[in-house]
């Protein structure tokens, strides 16, 4: 027998990356909301403790953390001539499951399309002809640009806490940053961390910014 | 026998013996060199084998100090072998 629970304004199906922002959204703009994740409750300090928290076993080969094959079973095949089979273990992409979904563990990159790839279909024909895309390739333009969605861009940055270091303010190229990007409507709140080759990248940016 | 399962010379039951022989390999590696915990790599001699640390947190401190050896002992989720309670 189903078990009818109380209505409420909104359900969102899967508490993962978008579950949770659209979630709090929702809830801040005043609506009741209630969330139906398949997987565990998680909390920070019970599943991801520096006690155990580098247990490869567990996290790197058994996949703690994500879907297992069998709770939602995708099949694969190379080409039509194949059957396709089920994938017994995940690898290139690997499906998050429980509170927080495969926002657990991602590789914390937010890097921004090009304004050309908001455009690509239209850009490489301006750029290389119209016959240079093959008939059947099925490249199209985005319905949006670049420019209307960078105010959105900015505000998820400030949300993760991106880091590093802006190379084209409102059109102004910075120096430090990458001169190809897309303009910026702010720069990088957070510098970019010091561990590793950018290291006397980011030592000369903050020995020029104090000149 | 191990190279006629891992070629495929020895014929099993239900199963293809090479996925069979990969499979023991891999679990093989998983318990030798996977946290004492799970009950292989006792008092940590896969990792004493390799100078691998172990179980430790963070190396941020570590990442521009090239070809420096690690000076410190491994460390298992129950500590370090010295310490543990078995044996």
């Amino acid at each position: 027998m189903a078990r009818q629970t109380p209505p409420k304004d909104v359900v969102i199906i899967g508490l993962g990356w978008t579950g949770a922002i659209l979630g709090y959204e929702l809830a801040k703009a005043g609506l009741d909301v209630v969330a139906i994740e398949r997987g565990p409750w998680r909390d920070t300090a019970t599943d991801f403790p520096p006690s155990y928290a580098q247990d490869e076993l567990r996290y790197a080969v058994r996949l703690d953390l994500f879907l297992r094959p069998d709770q939602e079973t995708l099949t694969f095949r190379n080409n039509m001539s194949q059957t396709a089979l089920p994938i017994r273990s995940f690898a290139s992409f690997l499906p998050g499951n429980g509170v927080g979904g495969a926002g657990v563990h991602w590789n914390g990159q937010t890097w921004r399309f090009l304004p050309t790839d908001f455009r690509l279909r239209s850009h490489l024909e301006q750029r290389y002809g119209k016959d240079m895309l093959p008939s059947d390739m099925t490249i199209q333009d985005w319905p949006l640009s670049y420019d209307e969605i960078e105010p959105y861009y900015d505000r998820f940055e400030k949300l993760c806490g991106t880091s590093g270091k802006a190379g084209n303010i409102k059109g102004v190229t910075q120096v430090g940053g990458n001169p190809f990007e897309g303009w910026r409507s702010s720069g990088i709140p957070d510098r970019a961390p010091e561990a590793g080759l950018r290291r006397d990248a980011v030592r000369r940016d903050r020995a020029q910014d104090r000149s | 026998m191990l190279s006629g399962l891992e070629t495929g010379a020895i014929e099993l039951k239900g199963v293809k013996s090479a996925e069979f022989f990969a499979l023991l390999l891999q679990n093989t590696q998983e318990g030798f060199f996977a946290d004492p915990i799970y009950g292989g790599n006792r008092n940590m001699a896969g990792w004493k084998l390799v100078g691998f640390p172990g179980a430790r947190y963070d190396y941020r401190d570590w990442v521009e100090r090239h070809n420096e050896k690690y000076p410190l002992p491994p460390v298992g989720i129950m500590g370090r072998s010295d310490l543990s309670m078995r044996e």
